[in-house]
């Protein structure tokens, strides 16, 4: 006779309640580290999947991500002819609020360097890559926008030929793909008062003489993009670009250490902080659950004892419900997770190993939890079931 | 009586410290039970009725002296209490006030359990209980839980929990006071039907003097002494009154005791008796 589990047959709608409280908090634990997840993911994803060996960025910048990044327009140029490199492309990415049937949308407007680039790392989900040089865009669905849809970005009209998912900025906003050129001049358009700002400011700079830099103020590249050929020796190939002394080279671990070590560092502790502190709550409130479940039953474990059952029906008893509840409420708050997670405006990465990590911190807690009700019923003495 | 007794408390004492002061709620208590025998322990609030029947059930060790089961010391002031639980289990049985049941476990769980956790093979233990119940009338009630049973029927239940193990000991500390008059008398009835047909040596705290027919002997105490041990009196007259309308509890022996595997059976131990059975004209305890 498995009395954990004639107590939960007895007892089951207060259990299933309390099961759905611990898998509610399950939950939101598995949507911080999912929250956390997907940002990371995010952040990563255009380093991950562009493709590109090393990043040349402005000179003394960390670009394009963690900060601002303007290069001269003959760099790619530059780069072409250093032994060792296979191919260039350029990048550029600026986030955009535009309309589209009366809504505002935002989107991370990102050149693809066509004809080298016809976004063909992209993973389309409707539709076709880019096939001419001028007002053709693939849109990720997040942005809002439909296959055949215009859009019109700065003062011309795209038409949306293809759609990703799940491709975005670093700020969850969506990804609009256009050709380099068009990302140019979209980033290029300026409001009046811009204009008059740009002008005056160029008249004291013209005052106060040359600034020297070998960089157009106006570029809007931000980066070039280097694929070595194979076998090439990537020192190499960074020591010349890094001998022109107005750029900069990132290898694509170095982007990945300054995404997630400086940009989102913060972020970043905030959402473990916050893990933390919900691990902490779910610790207590299972605990105290599980305390509060044998308090309730030291009458009973009075009797038990009084009849001579042994401590270790006793243990298995607090035990299994212990595990119990955290089993129940690991698939109420596994299952909750995909129902509600997918209709988060952020990406809610929940990994398998993530959940298993989660499952294996529920575990300990059950058991800790169990160990207090435990220590609580051992201290029962058979004599107290006459009080 | 003659022969060694089930039960021997020797110059037992119990003291409590209280503030500055010691209460004594055991004041030298000596007691033999024998097998088969009947005894009640009476005596007002605070008598120290209670600590005898902890004392004796090996739930709380005597301040001094000694409690013997079959001549073999048991428990002495500095004994460990919880080394004695397989002790108790297979040898002492308990029926309080209250039935104190596991209210998640039906009436036939709650028997059966008593008996699993002594290495009872389950099948073989739920068949042991639901012979049980029904010879205490609760056939129809076995797959109850205790919230559905009336206060008499989870009484018997507790009884039969008590049974279970076929105990050489029943101790029962006022089995009746949450019973009317006439069910009180079918359960001190039933104590009785146990103690002759199965040999048990029982006793039976009690304030209900109306069954005092049935006891073989009162032990009376007061301020932790006894005071007073009288051998019982001829059955009284009148409606089931005294040994006269013993019920026929105990007719028909259980073909529910086998063997099973590791775990020890029912019929590993000695049944000095039949299993109780309910007589037609017995009149259930509701």
């Amino acid at each position: 006779m498995n009395l954990a589990l004639a107590d939960v047959r007895h007892g089951f709608l207060r259990f299933f309640l309390t099961m759905i409280g611990v898998g509610f908090l399950i939950m939101a634990a598995t949507g911080m580290i999912g929250l956390y997840r997907g940002i990371v993911d995010d952040a990563l994803l255009i380093v991950e999947r562009i493709g590109a060996d090393l990043w040349v960025v402005q000179g003394g910048r960390a670009g394009p991500f963690s900060e601002s990044s303007a290069i001269a327009s003959d760099v790619d140029r530059r780069c072409e002819g250093v032994p060792g490199v296979a191919s260039v492309r350029r990048f550029v990415q600026i986030s955009r609020q535009f309309s589209f049937e009366g809504r505002t949308l935002r989107a991370a407007v990102t050149g693809l360097d066509f004809p080298t680039d016809r976004g063909d790392w992209l993973t389309l989900t409707s539709g076709r890559r880019l096939v001419a040089g001028h007002f053709e865009a693939i849109a990720d669905e997040s942005v809002g926008l439909h296959l055949g849809a215009r859009v019109r970005l700065a003062r011309d009209d795209f038409t949306i030929v293809g759609t990703t998912r799940g491709m975005v900025d670093a700020s969850g906003d969506g990804l609009l793909f256009v050709t380099v050129a068009d990302a140019s001049t979209i980033a290029q358009k300026r409001s009046g008062e811009e204009i008059l700002l740009a002008r005056a400011a160029a008249g004291r700079t013209a005052a106060a003489g040359p600034t020297g830099s070998s960089v157009q103020q106006d570029s809007k590249i931000s980066a070039v993009l280097l694929t070595l050929a194979p076998g090439a020796e990537e020192a190499r190939v960074r020591a010349t670009v890094l001998a022109w002394g107005d750029v900069d080279v990132l290898s694509r671990s170095d982007q990945r250490t300054l995404l997630l070590d400086q940009r989102l560092w913060r972020l970043r502790l905030q959402i473990l902080a916050f893990t933390g502190v919900l691990l902490v709550v779910m610790t207590i409130v299972i605990s105290l659950i599980i305390y509060m479940l044998t308090m309730e039953k030291l009458h009973q474990i009075a009797m038990l004892k009084l009849i001579g059952a042994r401590n270790s029906v006793i243990v298995a008893m607090i035990l299994q419900q212990s595990f119990l509840i955290g089993a129940g409420a690991l698939v109420l708050g596994f299952l909750m997770s995909h129902l509600v997670f997918p209709h988060f405006p952020r990406r809610v990465l929940i990994e398998p190993a993530d959940f298993a990590l989660l499952s294996t911190a529920v575990g300990v807690v059950c058991g800790f939890a169990g160990l207090l009700g435990i220590s609580r019923a051992l201290r029962v003495r058979a004599q107290e079931v006459l009080s | 009586m003659t022969g060694e007794p089930v039960l021997s408390v020797r110059d037992a004492t119990r003291h409590y410290p209280s503030g500055d002061t010691v209460v004594k709620a055991l004041d030298g208590v000596s007691l033999d039970v024998h097998a088969g025998e009947l005894v009640a322990v009476i005596g007002p609030s605070g008598s120290g009725k209670s600590t005898l029947l902890l004392i004796a059930g090996l739930l709380e060790p005597p301040s001094s002296g000694e409690v013997r089961f079959r001549g073999a010391r048991v428990s002495t002031p500095a004994v460990d209490l919880d080394r004695l639980r397989d002790f108790r289990r297979r040898n002492i049985g308990f029926v309080f006030q209250k039935a104190n049941l596991i209210p998640f476990l039906t009436a036939g769980e709650n028997v059966a359990l008593a008996m699993e956790i002594d290495d009872v093979a389950p099948r073989a233990a739920r068949r042991h209980a639901e012979s049980l119940l029904t010879g205490l009338g609760l056939e129809r009630r076995i797959g109850n839980l205790p919230a559905r049973l009336s206060g008499g029927e989870q009484q018997r239940v507790a009884i039969a929990r008590a049974l279970a193990n076929d105990p050489a000991l029943l101790l029962a500390d006022e089995p009746t006071a949450a019973l009317d008059g006439r069910r009180g008398r079918q359960v001190i009835a039933l104590f009785r039907s146990i103690a002759d047909r199965r040999g048990a040596a029982v006793v039976v705290v009690t304030h209900d003097l109306r069954a005092a027919d049935y006891f073989d002997r009162t032990i009376e105490l007061i301020d932790g002494r006894i005071v007073d041990g009288r051998i019982g009196t001829t059955p009284a007259s009148g409606e089931g009154g005294g040994r006269s309308l013993e019920p026929e509890m105990f007719r028909n022996e259980t073909q529910h005791r086998r063997k099973s595997g590791a775990t020890r059976s029912v019929q590993d131990r000695s049944w000095p008796g039949p299993v109780p059975c309910r007589s037609p004209d017995e009149d259930p305890i509701p």
